[in-house]
């Protein structure tokens, strides 16, 4: 079931008044939080995020076409190891 | 790793009568595997020795899968007896990329810098999240960082100078 329009995106308070001190100071410093809950509001784009997988904060660039998604999504808690392949590392 | 082998599958066995081979490939696509003029097929995926086999055809399978009619194996039997086989390839015979896009073998080992030149370590490993990949540093007193694989943070990516230049945001290094 999908969460009313009428309540907005849930973002965990503390992690908000971080976000909203950043875009005050307008500096793009690392914010470290362990909310992956919390959804990615279009305000968090271009910020990098810390999110802890329960073992490691995992670093997350937020862009625009992860908003809508919560931070969790983007901080996996296995880590999967295969072979060396022709995997590409694709930054566009 | 620029003039080796890299693995881009595994045999999961025969298709047809024809000596067809299935490959559950490993990449993020069939892209390689179908465009490969030739492979090397071990035991053992790090093996020095294998055959080398050159490839007819190759084409889309079932879902994860290439079909592959390699040059001297004609029938079902010597096809299943490549069953468990690991497909590799010579680095120079993979396709180039377009602008922004880079092999995981070319970026682990290069030495990673900051903007101002300043030696952060190497790379060791690549991980895939759901975003962008993230690169494994590891500095010169084996702490390792996780540096976010981003346009807005790759500033210089140097594949022939085995170096790559990166935005150090306040904070993104040693987060705990």
């Amino acid at each position: 079931m999908s969460r009313s329009l009428r309540k907005g995106p849930f973002v965990d308070v503390s992690l908000q008044r971080k976000v909203d001190r950043l875009m005050r100071s307008g500096s793009k410093q690392v914010i470290k939080t362990w909310s992956r809950r919390s959804m990615i509001t279009p305000e968090f784009v271009g910020l990098t995020f810390h999110v802890h997988n329960g073992k490691l904060f995992m670093p997350v660039f937020v862009t625009e076409n992860m908003v809508g998604h919560r931070l969790g999504e983007f901080a996996p808690t296995r880590k999967f190891t295969g072979h060396s392949t022709d995997r590409k590392v694709k930054t566009r | 790793m620029e003039n080796g082998l890299v693995v881009l599958g595994r045999v999961t066995g025969a298709h047809a009568l024809r000596g067809e081979i299935r490959v559950r490939f490993f990449g993020d696509g069939p892209e390689s595997l179908m465009a490969v003029p030739r492979v090397s097929l071990a035991g053992e995926p790090e093996s020095p020795d294998g055959r080398d086999f050159v490839v007819e055809d190759a084409g889309p399978g079932r879902g994860g899968e290439v079909r592959m009619r390699l040059r001297g194996v004609s029938d079902r039997s010597a096809a299943e007896a490549l069953q468990g086989q690991w497909v590799r390839a010579d680095v120079a015979l993979l396709p180039s990329l377009p602008e922004g896009e880079w092999y995981w073998f070319q970026f682990v080992g290069c030495r990673v810098e900051d903007a101002d030149g300043r030696r952060l370590g190497v790379v060791r490993e690549i991980w895939e999240t759901g975003a962008h990949d993230i690169l494994v540093v590891e500095g010169d007193d084996g702490r390792r960082q996780l540096i976010p694989a981003a346009a807005d943070l790759l500033k210089e990516v140097d594949i022939e100078g085995r170096r790559i230049a990166i935005e150090v945001v306040e904070g993104l290094l040693d987060p705990s």
